[in-house]
């Protein structure tokens, strides 16, 4: 085992049913850096056998600020094009803990599987069992199968099942960033889930500098632009889109972050208990985590009202279908409760399409959204984020400030929204500690490498 | 001087476990932590956060906190004077030889402090 | 291999009345290059067993359960393999149970009549009031002054050289008023900031210091040597090198040659044990994934007359994980029949551990998946460290074999 790297991609022979271990050098590590760039890489080299990649950046798990993301890396069956999508919460942390930095899963299995990674360890179960269940299910029966309740699962729910191309990938209960239709191509996979627990250990080639500088540059985040907000219901509103917060908030229980982040960006929402009851109590389903600022604020321009938000919300994650999408749809068909849904839901699935890419107002550069299309997802909001970066001005200065926060974002392991509220994160900072943690001989130009392979 | 937990102010972020998990081992892991913010109810939010200090486990939750004598399983009775310690997850030791708690220092909301 | 440099041929108690401190003696037994090591429950001393052993180590539990469990068979065992040149290490309950008593069951171990200070006909006062020095035992007149950190000075016997004044961990052990039955290696000499009085400080000063920590006794052509505190405990290297030199001497003093690994060891495709070797990590790690998550619960079980915690589950396996690595080594061995045993006991302490986690989520009673688990998890850490130290030794006699081949 490397610093802050277990050196180890994992191939999952779908069709065989078999796994296997690559050793993967420092030498790819000094040319890709790591996450999207190295998914790529991977991608490419598996390109033959239909591959999706999940994987980790170098500091995905550390102290750095926001270091939560996980990578997921395909080709889109909306778009055809090789996308990635971020997913953090404790997601990202806990694959690069099972003691392997990527997951390669190439060919289709014959039947459903899950996968169990733990301790460097990899074994694939049949999910006959689990297969037609919805995504809260998976989580929870899996976590009650194999004992312990913080073992992380990315699953997939009905809309992946049936192959649609709204399907969306889902982390436990709640939904991540993909925008790409990824949870379809799991579906076609015959892959119902992944589950995680990383007990593992990383050194570092420096360990008291890399503390010491990560220390320093959370004690400057957390008193700068951040320190005055709270949950990802304050960006539509601090961005022009209207007043999601004062809408929404008569529902919030409270905030929480992802790992190792300084802002609580994550806001539940209560709707079938009080949601001032911080106690626990014997209602097991009180609620919904926002994730997703933009599946909010569509709901709320769909005209939906808080409390139907947050139960739609539940519903699309649980049936694993992208929540704009479900916006679009509701919108289109002017439906604007969720009691006239909630019925019949599943037979609802097959008629929502795949927009929703992009939930922002028009006025929000389209230069961005395009080159969201190519590469990165619209979960991350398109402007900065409470702080000033000195680089947002016309669309296309927007829109290469917001690529290029996406694209060292995805490759070093930062979640990509916190990339957008922290300006004192930036390439020397990410450089420094990629630095003091691997010993790898990175540059800036390195990173400028890494990000270019992404989005050319 | 002992550490206090708020778990009111806890965004279950984590970073008290791996820089606790790094003191111990040198290394990033959370195996070996003396605290742990409790993330087991996700489904619910509920939360929580655990200290183990010398003889004791804190469990500070949103109910109050709660000081559990270690070894000692009957309300009221005491420890076990025979009772062998599981070596596993050392007692916080306020980081000797660092310049103070790093769960302190790392955490973004207070939810752990230094002690009077 | 001469006497000299012979390794000893040891043996762990891990049988009835064990708690979980013997796999102290394998951290320290494995640090210091000794890795003849079997592990004996009761029915293997009972057994005969001892026979090709040059030493017996016993650390702490409950004594009457392991007087209960070895019974007078394994009293007259312990006594003919002590006479026949064995050497018997005891800490804790070990040493209890060779000391004089006159309870029932424990009286047939007698053989060290030194009397323990920390008995007596009227308990004092605890401290605070409470009744905590006194142990949830069938032995209602023994008492603990202190536990924790205490100081010990050697008196200067050959096998216990070293600093004059070391720091040993006292969890319940005896205070042994020297005498001339046995001579005394260390006595009780002090306390630390670390030590947690029990009764009032003059009571325990009283009662511990001037006293015997270790002693040792001839019996025969052998030797038992008796430790109040913990020599063995991993954090304190100067009192485990007392415990070496120890072994050591029971190598000198027995007869014989280093065990080769079992016989019946059958070689197997590379393959075929990489894959089984694979499943039993993936086992381990699937039980050790469930101990962690039971330990924010808080649970007990209060089996015989000791209360178990999940930590202690975890204890077991994390001394087992730790070597897991060496189960890949390029020369380890190749046995499939002893890996598969461990393995199927693993999957069921797996399956134990599953539906116990299952059951207190439920809110119901895990008491009967307790006490099926801890023996279980028992038994299979000998298995495995027998197996793990199997694979050491050969690898450490190839080795020698190589040093003294001139080709």
């Amino acid at each position: 085992m490397g610093n802050l790297t277990s050196n180890i991609a994992l191939i999952v022979d779908l069709a065989a049913g078999k796994v296997t271990q690559e050793e993967i050098e420092d030498d790819f590590y000094a040319e890709h850096v790591g996450g999207a760039s190295a998914n790529l890489a991977l991608y490419n080299k598996y390109i033959d056998d239909d591959p999706v990649v999940f994987g980790t950046g170098l500091l995905t798990g550390t102290l750095f600020p926001g270091a939560a993301s996980g990578v997921i890396t395909g080709k889109s069956p909306k778009t055809g094009k090789v996308c990635h999508g971020p997913f953090c919460l404790y997601g990202g942390t806990e694959l690069k803990y099972t003691g392997f930095d990527f997951i390669v899963l190439k060919g289709h299995s014959a039947g459903p599987v899950y996968l169990w990674l733990h301790d460097q360890v990899a074994d694939v179960h049949d999910a006959s069992g689990l297969w037609g269940t919805d995504t809260w299910a998976v989580t929870e029966s899996l976590r009650k199968s194999l004992g312990e309740d913080l073992i992380q699962v990315i699953s997939i729910g009905e809309a992946g099942e049936k192959g649609l191309a709204c399907a969306d990938i889902a982390l436990n209960y709640w939904p991540i960033g993909d925008r790409w239709g990824f949870g379809q191509v799991l579906g076609k996979k015959n892959v119902k889930a992944i589950a995680l627990r990383g007990l593992g250990i990383f050194d570092l080639a420096r360990p008291a500098e890399f503390v010491e500088y990560c220390r320093n540059l959370h004690v400057k985040i957390r008193s700068g632009a951040i320190s005055q907000h709270r949950g990802n219901i304050e960006f539509p509103d601090y961005l022009g889109e209207g007043q999601v917060k004062p809408w929404i908030e008569p529902l919030v229980h409270r905030c929480k972050a992802c790992f190792a982040c300084p802002y609580p960006c994550n806001t539940f929402v209560k709707y079938r208990e009080d949601r001032s009851i911080m106690k626990e109590t014997d209602v097991q389903e009180p609620g919904f985590l926002l994730t997703d600022a933009a599946a909010v604020l569509a709901m709320k321009k769909a005209g939906l009202s808080g409390e139907d938000t947050g139960k739609l919300l539940e519903l699309s994650s649980r049936h694993g279908v992208n929540s704009l999408a479900v916006a679009a749809h509701l919108q289109a068909e002017g439906i604007t409760t969720y009691s006239a849904v909630s019925e019949g839901f599943s037979g609802l699935l097959e008629g929502i399409g795949d927009d929703g890419i992009f939930p922002w107002s028009p006025e929000i550069p389209e230069a961005c959204a395009e080159s969201a299309q190519q590469t990165f997802s619209t979960w991350t909001p398109p402007k900065p984020l409470f702080a000033d970066f000195k680089a947002a001005g016309g669309v296309e200065e927007t829109a290469a400030w917001w690529t290029r926060r996406n694209g060292l974002a995805y490759v070093t392991g930062i979640c990509p929204i916190f990339m957008l509220m922290a300006p004192e994160i930036n390439e020397e900072s990410l450089i420094e500690a990629l630095v003091h943690g691997s010993d790898l001989d990175l540059t800036v130009q390195d990173l400028d490498k890494a990000v270019a392979a992404l989005v050319g | 001087m002992e550490l206090v937990v708020d778990p009111l102010k806890c965004i279950e972020c984590g970073l008290c476990e791996l820089a606790c998990g790094y003191h111990w081992d040198d290394a990033l892991s959370m195996i070996g932590a003396s605290v742990v913010a409790y993330r087991s109810r996700e489904k619910k939010n509920y939360f929580g956060m655990l200290l183990k200090t010398e003889d004791s486990l804190i469990l500070g939750r949103p109910e109050g906190i709660e000081i559990q004598k270690i070894g000692v399983t009957v309300e009221g009775a005491e420890a076990d004077p025979s009772a062998k310690p599981i070596l596993l997850r050392e007692p916080c030791d306020m980081c000797e030889g660092f310049d103070g708690p790093l769960c302190v220092q790392f955490c973004p909301t207070q939810a752990i402090t230094k002690g009077a | 291999m001469n006497d000299r440099t012979r390794k000893t041929r040891l043996s762990i108690y891990v049988g009835k009345g064990a708690s979980h401190s013997w796999t102290w003696f394998v951290d320290l037994l494995e640090r210091a290059g000794q890795y003849d090591v079997r592990f004996f429950d009761e029915h293997d001393v009972r057994g005969r067993k001892l026979l090709d052993r040059d030493a017996l180590l016993v650390a702490g539990g409950d004594t009457f359960d392991l007087a209960e469990g070895l019974g007078e068979a394994g009293s007259k065992e312990l006594e003919h393999f002590i006479a026949g040149g064995g050497y018997y290490a005891g800490s804790c309950a070990g040493a209890y149970l060779m000391l004089k008593s006159s309870k029932e069951l424990v009286n047939l171990f007698n053989h060290v009549r030194v009397k323990i200070r920390n008995h007596v006909n009227e308990l004092p006062p605890a401290q605070n009031g409470a009744a905590k020095s006194y142990p949830r035992y069938r032995c209602a007149d023994i008492f603990h002054p202190v536990r924790d950190e205490v100081k010990v000075t050697f008196t200067g016997l050959d096998a216990c050289q070293g600093p004059a004044e070391i720091t040993v961990p006292l969890f319940g052990g005896p205070v042994m008023v020297p005498s001339g039955e046995a001579s005394t290696l260390a006595t009780y000499s002090g306390f630390t900031r670390k030590t947690i009085f029990l009764v009032n400080e003059e009571l325990a000063r009283d009662v511990v210091l001037t006293n015997a920590a270790a002693i040792r006794k001839g019996l025969g052509d052998g030797m038992i040597y008796l430790f109040g505190p913990h020599f063995e405990h991993p954090r304190y290297q100067a009192a485990n090198r007392v415990v070496t030199r120890i072994v050591e001497a029971a190598a000198r003093n027995g007869a014989g040659a280093a065990r080769l690994p079992d016989p019946s060891t059958e070689p197997a495709s590379s393959a075929g044990i990489d894959k089984l070797l694979m499943a039993l990590k993936s086992e381990f790690s699937n039980s050790r994934i469930v101990a962690i998550a039971l330990q924010r619960y808080r649970l007990s079980w209060p089996i015989g007359l000791k209360t178990y915690e999940p930590p202690k589950i975890l204890h077991f396996l994390d001394a087992v994980w730790r070597r897991v690595p060496s189960l890949f080594e390029k020369n380890r061995l190749q046995d499939c029949r002893k890996v598969e045993r461990i393995l199927h006991r693993t999957r069921k302490i797996t399956g134990l551990l599953r539906s116990m986690k299952l059951q207190v989520d439920d809110g119901g009673d895990t008491l009967h998946l307790a006490e099926e688990l801890f023996p279980e998890l028992r038994k299979m850490a000998a298995r495995f460290l027998e197996y793990h130290f199997e694979g050491k030794l050969a690898a450490q006699q190839a080795d020698e074999h190589r040093w003294r081949s001139p080709f």
